[in-house]
């Protein structure tokens, strides 16, 4: 009886940690694609001189490829299963 | 910690040998000579085991040391991993993948003992680790594929207007890989480290009670041990999974 309680607790803390370390991986995903394509949109502007344009595309882009790094990222662990 | 110290003075760089070339600031500092520890415990840890073998002839050479075993084990993880994600021709990248992992292990786990410093925890170091992988391969995937390479930006079987759109898109997505690889790492063994200390100031400031924190700290740092793990498991993978998407795309 307590053997089963502490293995539950054990599954239970490991499932926890997994779930730590897919948050960890998921917002690292979304704020790298932001802060790559907040860093070329700057360029961008610097560039061809076009203040909030290249800024404001490269963001609405760096947003689509968060999700879309993030869409792959779950679909490998679905895959895993 | 003394009284009035910040939490986040454990992630200071000291110069322990002041270096300069041609008004660079080269320093020996505590991270380099930590990366250095780390370093040699590494080559230990995978040659003496081996080099005690070779001394006698007797039976029990033929059973593997305690040392030996867990060398190979480490080995063996690394090896199953890479067969597993990125196939047989990735085999030939286990040299980079293993030491990127025993690197970021070892760093992670010292920086567990007190009073040490922990390498992994500023962001330079880790991404200056996934600019190398980035590039090794980036290079690569153009070796391998030549000019096709540019085509794993874009997904096949894809009507050819949303090509415009999504091809930045894709770009992005592959510029981030670095970043997010690097931001991980540093932000976990960032979290963490601040995160004991802040506990441990409690201790203090609580007298009689700092009890609870205490206990609290004990739990967090077998939590952190895991977490060191963790993250050199999750940066070898990705690592592979790079591998594997240069060697073949898509």
């Amino acid at each position: 009886m307590q053997n089963n309680e502490e293995e539950k607790q054990s599954k239970n803390k490991e499932s926890s940690l997994k779930g730590l370390s897919f948050a960890y991986r998921i917002s690292s995903e979304l704020l790298a694609a932001m802060v790559v394509s907040v860093i070329i949109g700057l360029t961008l502007d610097k560039f061809f001189d076009s203040k909030p344009i290249g800024l404001i595309t490269l963001i609405i882009l760096g947003f689509f490829a968060g999700l879309l790094n993030i869409y792959r990222l779950i679909r490998r662990i679905e895959n895993s299963k | 910690m003394a009284k009035g110290e910040s939490p986040l003075k454990q992630f200071e760089i000291q110069p322990l040998v002041e270096l300069n070339l041609f008004g660079q600031n080269i320093s020996f500092t505590n991270s380099s000579l930590w990366m250095t520890i780390t370093t040699i415990f590494i080559l230990a840890f995978f040659t003496i085991p081996f080099l005690k073998s070779k001394k006698t002839n007797s039976v029990e050479d033929l059973y593997p040391s305690r040392l030996q075993v867990a060398a190979e084990m480490g080995f063996n993880f690394i090896n199953n991993l890479i067969t597993d994600t990125a196939g047989k021709e990735g085999r030939k990248y286990f040299p980079l993948v293993f030491s990127l992992f025993m690197f970021i292990l070892f760093g992670n786990l010292f920086g567990m003992i007190p009073y040490s410093f922990t390498f992994t925890s500023h962001i330079i170091v880790t991404f200056g680790l996934a600019l190398g992988v980035f590039i090794f391969v980036t290079v690569l995937g153009f070796i391998k594929h030549g000019l096709k390479f540019f085509s794993f930006f874009v997904i096949p079987g894809l009507p050819i207007y949303m090509l415009p759109l999504l091809i930045p898109i894709e770009v992005i997505s592959y510029l981030s890989r670095p970043i997010s690889l690097a931001v991980r790492l540093f932000a976990n063994m960032l979290a963490g480290h601040t995160l004991l200390k802040v506990f441990a100031g409690f201790v203090s400031a609580l007298g009689f009670f700092g009890i609870l924190p205490l206990v609290f700290i004990v739990a967090l740092t077998g939590l952190e041990i895991l977490i060191a793990f963790l993250q050199a498991y999750v940066f070898a993978i990705l690592t592979c999974l790079y591998i594997n998407d240069a060697l073949h795309l898509h």
